[in-house]
């Protein structure tokens, strides 16, 4: 059997879960994101028609060829499933898009804080605004209450496509922090997300968990931000504030907070501020600063 | 039968012949059991007027945990549990948590002594030699206010002494501890304002900082305490003796206030144990406004009886998990569009 992934920056974790879960399977994998031009979406084409399912993050229609409602029309079989995101544990990370589609890269890759920005848009000064990292202020943008939020929203999410989180959300939480950042999961979870996935499709009985198999994570040298002390104590994980640039998990490529701030806010300046103000909920902070 | 004598069965604490006959004994105790001990571990952080500070160093002397999260061999020496020097009015340390969280930034920055020298306005006398520049006050400021946030954040304990209703504000709002021309300055101090705050100020005030402090920390408990030291002016236009004793019957009314509405928070009478008619007489030092230090040792002896114990009482914090989200058709569609973000990072997979 020949099952193709066209997935976001999950797509290797997925089909490294899915040679696992399913021996003998053969499973090619895309980036999306590696796919906005013809050229990349003519090469791809012939993988996926050539796959007996092609499993798909969800294409939008500006992949063209590769949109999920035209792709379903050529390919033997195609099921959709989410990437997975949960913010319950990085409930300040926030990407910023640019005018052109894409999103602003700084310290940390595409990942930012709504805290750092609203604290430069507000005309805080660096220092000041590493006195925004507290519980009082997590509180009052609801950072507290995001896992709850989070952990819901994704359980819907799934639902929705036929796939049943409530047993897998307490197994996660029981391993602790259970994804790097917003949008890199663990691989556990990857494998745990896999194995529902492949019950629902029918290509694997009803059963447990797939215990014993463990699945490379590309994902961990991925750029990423701490879950926060105030946040920590709460969700009874262990805090930090140290940023990831990627890479190598080493000195060179960690900041502290005030390493982290000083090279957002010289991101900032660089940057129109109306492509700023519009990021998810920075208005928030806004009027928390008052 | 006749409606029964309601104050029959009260306990001898509640009838001021008992408190007389203690008084003269030399055993006066007018301490309600508190709803907590304190720990030899428990981290106590003091602030408030000048009384706080002999709290505090009774608390370092008993070998009890006096949290102290900054310290600096230019500051003067003093038992402050971070470097803010006297906060004398329930607005300065409302402002000074705020100011901690990040979530008020008064324009009060530097002012200029007449020695050409730098001072913060919020702790003008604590570093006597001052700074070189105004960057210098509010750098060192920054770090006093991570300092706060810190001892915030990890204290389980908060004496807080309150001392004065009369103050002085800036342009800004702020309370200062002293008009900048008590100490003779003039550049770089904006127009400051004589304020006594009322009784409904004050409880305003501590309300707002209790929902401050438990918000930050929620398992923080407050010991609140009234300043016996009597104010050593007035800015009223009436005797010092008439303002101070509006001052501490305000601030003893708006403790009572806060206490009766948290429940995180206890009132620990020293004010009345120095100042009452039942108090010794050689509670007062020969100025009759500097509290004795028999005095001071009678009152903390009281402090560690009923707040001080071996092992710790007070309740871990629990994590009360939040009520299940109601979701908004506009937060399923912001989630929705995250799960559709692609990383533009390099390639992830080496194959």
């Amino acid at each position: 059997m020949k099952i193709s992934v066209l997935f976001s920056c999950q797509h290797a974790m997925l089909a490294h879960a899915l040679r696992a879960l399913l021996p003998g399977t053969e499973v090619p994998h895309f980036d999306l994101s590696e796919c906005r031009s013809l050229e990349a979406q003519a090469a791809v084409m012939p993988w996926l028609l050539d796959s007996d399912l092609v499993v798909t993050a969800g294409v939008p229609p500006e992949f063209g060829p590769l949109h999920d409602a035209a792709l379903a029309a050529q390919v033997r079989a195609l099921r959709a499933l989410p990437s997975l995101s949960f913010g319950g544990f990085h409930p300040d990370t926030i990407h910023i898009h640019t005018p052109d589609g894409g999103t602003l890269h700084g310290p940390t890759g595409q990942y930012h804080s709504r805290l750092v920005l609203g604290a430069y848009l507000a005309g805080m000064m660096e220092g000041e605004a590493e006195l925004l990292f507290n519980r009082r202020v997590f509180s009052r943008l609801g950072y507290l209450g995001a896992f709850a939020l989070e952990s819901e929203l994704m359980t819907r999410l799934y639902a929705s496509y036929g796939i049943d989180l409530s047993a897998a959300l307490p197994r996660w939480r029981a391993r602790g922090v259970f994804m790097h950042s917003v949008n890199h999961p663990k691989s556990h979870v990857i494998l745990d997300l896999a194995t529902l996935f492949c019950r629902h499709a029918g290509l694997l009985p009803d059963g447990g968990w797939a215990e014993g198999i463990s699945v490379e994570d590309n994902l961990v040298n991925q750029p990423d931000h701490p879950v926060f002390p105030p946040l920590a104590r709460e969700l009874g994980v262990e805090g930090s504030v140290e940023f990831h640039r990627g890479g190598e998990r080493c000195a060179a490529n960690t900041l502290d907070l005030r390493a982290f701030i000083a090279e957002e806010y010289a991101l900032f300046r660089a940057q129109p501020p109306e492509w700023l103000r519009g990021a998810d909920r920075v208005g928030d902070v806004l009027a928390l600063l008052g | 039968m006749g409606t029964p004598h309601p104050y029959r069965r009260l306990p001898p604490q509640r009838f001021w012949r008992n408190a007389e006959r203690e008084a003269a004994a030399g055993e006066l105790d007018p301490v309600t059991s508190p709803p907590f001990r304190i720990g030899p571990g428990d981290a106590v952080a003091t602030a408030g007027s000048c009384f706080a500070q002999h709290i505090a160093a009774h608390l370092r002397a008993g070998g009890f945990n006096l949290l102290v999260t900054e310290t600096s061999a230019e500051a003067v020496e003093a038992p402050f549990s971070a470097l803010y020097g006297n906060i004398y009015t329930a607005r300065q340390m409302l402002q000074l948590v705020r100011r901690a969280l990040g979530l008020w930034r008064p324009k009060e920055n530097a002012w200029r002594r007449p020695d050409g020298r730098w001072v913060d306005p919020f702790r003008p006398q604590l570093f006597p030699a001052g700074f070189d520049s105004p960057q210098a006050v509010h750098e060192a400021r920054l770090a006093h206010l991570a300092a706060v946030a810190r001892l915030l954040t990890e204290a389980r304990v908060l004496v807080l002494t309150l001392g004065l209703t009369e103050a002085w504000l800036a342009p800004c709002g702020a309370a200062l501890p002293v008009p900048p021309g008590v100490l003779g300055i003039e550049e770089g101090a904006g127009e400051a304002r004589f304020h006594n705050f009322t009784f409904e100020e004050v409880a305003a005030d501590l309300a707002a900082l209790m929902e401050e402090l438990g918000e930050d920390n929620p398992g923080l408990r407050v010991i609140l305490t009234v300043s016996p030291v009597p104010l050593v002016a007035t800015y009223e236009a009436r005797h010092v003796l008439e303002s101070n004793t509006l001052s501490k019957a305000v601030l003893r009314a708006a403790a009572d206030r806060a206490a009766r509405d948290h429940a995180a928070i206890t009132y620990f009478p020293s004010f009345e144990m120095v100042t009452s008619h039942l108090a010794p007489s050689d509670a007062f030092a020969p100025d009759r406004r500097s509290v004795s230090e028999a005095m001071v040792g009678r009152v903390m002896a009281l402090f560690g009886r009923h707040f001080l114990a071996d092992a710790s009482g007070l309740a871990p914090v629990l994590n009360v998990p939040p009520p299940p989200p109601d979701i908004t058709p506009e937060q399923e569609a912001a989630y929705r569009a995250r799960t559709g973000i692609l990383c533009d990072e390099e390639r992830l997979d080496p194959e």
